[in-house]
């Protein structure tokens, strides 16, 4: 019994997978590489007399390393050395797929290529002629159809036949005399280590070093080899030397494909009539804002009669339990202020939160959510982040804990990382009932334009924040967008209802759990010492307030504010009531404004201050929690934490300080 | 024939969005003009103005390339269209929730159907019936039809 290994390569969504489980039946396992978190799949197939690992990748568009998944695809190639690589390509965007086929092909990996979705290709009119590509390309091809297992059997023999070939050649693209040159040079120096060059093709690493590709220079490290390389890459800017390579494969590409594929040019679809529309330069991103204003509009506008309705629920419940007159009174208070108030707090905004997740389903399955991501690449990469940085932040304004985990998306580290700090300066719709009740009291004239303020004020903070983390803590360069464009579909309502319910419930579970929780907490400390009045200042919260105020004196807040803005860390939506009940006003809007108002501590520097302040001074316990899970690191959600406390605390504190100048004291 | 009807129809509705849009914005910025602009059903509202002037553009970008028979006329109509056709049903949903929790959960104020007749929707009308009737091979190809 002979065995190989197989490794399954190509773009996403080519049907790699569909393959692999074709090919392997129920035998595969799920496997995790040392370091990484980003899986590969393998498993085990049989034929004649060959038994054959199969190795999935992870799918990848270039062997570029940019991503983890690049990282981990291209490693095991190179690393694991597979005794063939399968590169699967989809036949019905067959064009796209080639430039990983160059790549491929420049490794000098024994190479067979599955023309997958031939069928698909086929009824499209695409006629793609294989034996002209194992003319021109050397690669041995099979067609296959994953979904019904066809080819598949072929691929195995084909594959087993090109493991028992040899010897394999680097299959060289030209890239001009001056590129040449450096390559040379440099592969020369490579070579001058052995070790080095038996382990990686020389002219296949010296591309990568001159295409600046960070991980292949770490595979330089520690080689006798690293000193005359790295002068010789100093010579060369690596950005242009990428784009130049980069467009002298697509020439070979361009060159190539009228003679392996006589029908590739397809005419428009509807999805290309729309994307020029959609990503038209002048107008894509007007159309992406009026999109977020519509999907804003229905977020808040048909949410309403919902949470009027659960509004009128829990206080039909409260009311209940008041009017029972049962005892004890500190238990009917732990059931009505605590149980029942602090679930309200939350369920009242569920339908916001899942609203806002539907329209968000609806623009991600139709395949919109990609293109907004192109069309905000180029003002995301002025500030550093890629546009891929764009879909969480749009996804912070609705709640910062599904956006948190919407950067998985995200392959690069450091572009995560910076997309989640950043993330809670967007404005949730938690903070709004703070940010209505403070300008409607003390900006009444010009109420939406405060709010307004403060929503551009959150955006400008997140992007500066983001610049200057690119500047400091978290260089580097943000990933070139390299995303696919999805076709357009028309979403169905089930299938992204239930994309919204997958969202949603993690939110009533997680989110849900710990902020009734703290709404817990915050009846305990306004409750006791048993016997006192509930949020007075003889209670817990009282004395923590009172410790808590020469922290916030120098702003203008008083130990109201102060145990507010504590009870706010739990959830933005407590700050309302915290400073409903520590005013002896209850929930009621109109009552509490007029007690603010009447308030002599409180004038509009100050309330601007304090809304400022609530905008930027920390996510809430859900955001942090799940800051903690996404980063996986304690450091960087202190850090997170820490740092939108002391953004919050000097804003304030200009505002507090600099207003009265500015204004004249008034 | 019906070159001539769209090349007509994307520029009528191109400015109808612009007039009705602008009227919203400068209406919102000028308190004088709020009322004569309410009597004809047009709010104040900067963002709603905003976003008609984005769909109207869409038009005047079609009106444009049809005219001159540039390539992408049509792609530009039918998108026009279809965002025309999205902003309707998000105005009148918008609205329909305004009613409804008026209606269930009011006070007695009263809530009068004809306010879902603001430009965002009425306007949507045509386009939604050019959509259908030029439209149906473009949008079956989305839908996979």
């Amino acid at each position: 019994m002979k065995t190989i290994r197989i490794a399954l390569a190509g773009n996403p969504n080519v049907g790699k997978s569909t393959i692999f489980n074709a090919l392997t039946g129920s035998r595969q396992h799920v496997g995790n590489w040392p370091g990484v978190t980003v899986e590969k799949k393998s498993g085990y197939a049989r034929i004649g007399d060959h038994e054959i690992e199969i190795v999935d990748l992870p799918g990848t568009y270039s062997l570029t390393a940019y991503s983890v998944d690049e990282v981990v695809a291209r490693d095991y190639i190179i690393e694991e050395k597979p005794d063939v690589v399968v590169h699967v390509v989809d036949a019905t965007n067959f064009e796209r797929n080639l430039y990983l086929t160059t790549q491929l092909m420049e490794l000098g990996v024994p190479l067979v290529m599955a023309l997958n979705m031939s069928d698909m290709a086929e009824k499209s009119g695409t006629v793609i002629n294989r034996s002209s590509i194992k003319k021109y390309f050397e690669i041995p091809v099979v067609r296959t159809i994953g979904s019904k297992g066809e080819g598949l059997n072929e691929l195995l023999r084909c594959a087993i036949n090109e493991s028992e070939t040899s010897p394999h050649h680097e299959h060289a693209i030209g890239y001009g005399d001056a590129i040449e040159s450096s390559i040379s040079g440099i592969g020369t120096a490579i070579s001058s280590d052995p070790a080095l060059a038996a382990r990686y093709p020389p002219r296949w690493l010296a591309i990568r070093l001159l295409e600046g590709d960070g991980n292949a220079k770490e595979k330089l490290r520690g080689s006798s080899a690293e000193h005359k390389v790295l002068s010789l890459l100093e010579q060369c800017d690596p950005d242009q030397v990428e784009a130049e390579m980069a467009d002298r494969r697509y020439e070979v590409i361009a060159a190539l494909l009228p003679q392996v594929c006589t029908t590739c040019v397809k005419e428009m679809s509807s999805s290309d009539i729309i994307d020029q529309v959609i990503t038209n330069r002048y107008l894509g991103i007007p159309i992406f804002l009026a999109l977020m204003w519509g999907a804003f509009q229905l977020t808040f506008a048909v949410a309403t009669p919902f949470m009027t309705a659960i509004d009128e629920l829990f206080a039909y419940c409260a009311a209940a339990l008041a009017g029972s007159g049962a005892e004890p009174a500190w238990l009917m208070s732990l059931l009505g202020d605590g149980i029942i108030g602090g679930l309200g707090s939350v369920i009242i905004f569920l339908p916001n939160i899942f609203i806002l997740l539907f329209l968000l389903s609806l623009l991600e399955d139709s395949g919109y959510l990609a293109r907004a991501a192109f069309v905000m690449d180029r003002l995301m990469y002025a500030i550093g982040l890629p546009g891929k940085s764009f879909i969480p932040m749009l996804i912070g304004f609705g709640c910062n804990v599904p956006a948190i985990m919407a950067t998985r998306t995200i392959e690069d580290k450091n572009d995560r990382l910076i997309t989640i700090l950043i993330n809670p300066f967007m404005s949730c719709g938690a903070r709004l009932p703070v940010f209505v009740l403070l300008a409607g009291a003390f900006f009444p004239a010009n109420a939406g334009n405060v709010v307004f303020v403060l929503y551009v004020i959150g955006i400008v903070v997140a992007i500066a924040s983001a610049w200057l983390f690119r500047k400091t803590i978290l260089p580097g360069k943000p990933a070139p967008f390299l995303m696919e464009m999805p076709p357009y579909r028309l979403p169905t309502f089930f299938t992204s209802v239930r994309h919204m319910w997958d969202r949603g419930y993690m939110y009533i579970r997680k989110a849900g759990g710990i902020i009734l929780a703290g709404a817990l907490i915050v009846w305990f400390l306004a409750t006791f010492p048993y016997g006192v009045e509930y949020g007075s200042a003889e209670s817990y919260a009282g004395m923590l307030g009172h410790l808590l105020q020469p922290l916030v004196a120098p702003l203008g807040f008083d130990w109201k504010i102060a145990v507010a803005l504590l009870f706010g860390f739990i959830a933005k939506e407590i700050v309302v009531g915290s400073l409903g009940a520590l005013y002896g006003t209850g929930e009621d809007e109109g009552t509490l404004s007029a007690a603010l108002l009447a308030d002599p501590s409180f004038g509009a520097v100050t309330a601007f201050a304090l809304m400022v302040f609530v905008l930027l001074y920390m996510p809430c316990v859900a955001a942090i929690a799940v800051i903690k899970k996404e980063t996986g690191s304690w450091k960087w959600t202190i850090f997170s934490v820490g740092y939108g406390i002391a953004v919050a605390y000097i804003l304030a504190l200009v505002i507090v300080h600099a207003a009265p100048v500015l204004t004249g004291g008034i | 024939m019906t070159s001539t009807l769209k090349t007509t129809f994307a520029a009528v509705f191109g400015i109808l969005y612009w007039l009705s849009g602008l009227t919203m914005i400068l209406s919102a910025l000028v308190p004088a003009l709020a009322e004569p602009a309410g009597q004809f059903m047009i709010p104040a509202d900067p963002a709603a103005g905003f976003v008609l002037c984005v769909v109207g553009t869409v038009f005047l970008f079609a009106y444009r390339r049809l005219t001159a028979g540039t390539a992408g006329g049509q792609a530009y109509l039918y998108v026009a269209m279809g965002l025309s056709l999205i902003f309707g049903i998000v105005a009148l949903l918008s609205m329909l929730a305004v009613g409804a929790d008026l209606i269930l959960f009011g006070d007695g104020e009263p809530w009068d159907p004809a306010q879902v007749l603001i430009p965002m929707v009425w306007l949507a009308l045509l386009p939604a019936i050019g959509l259908y009737a030029w439209g149906r091979e473009f949008v079956g190809n989305i839908t996979g039809t």
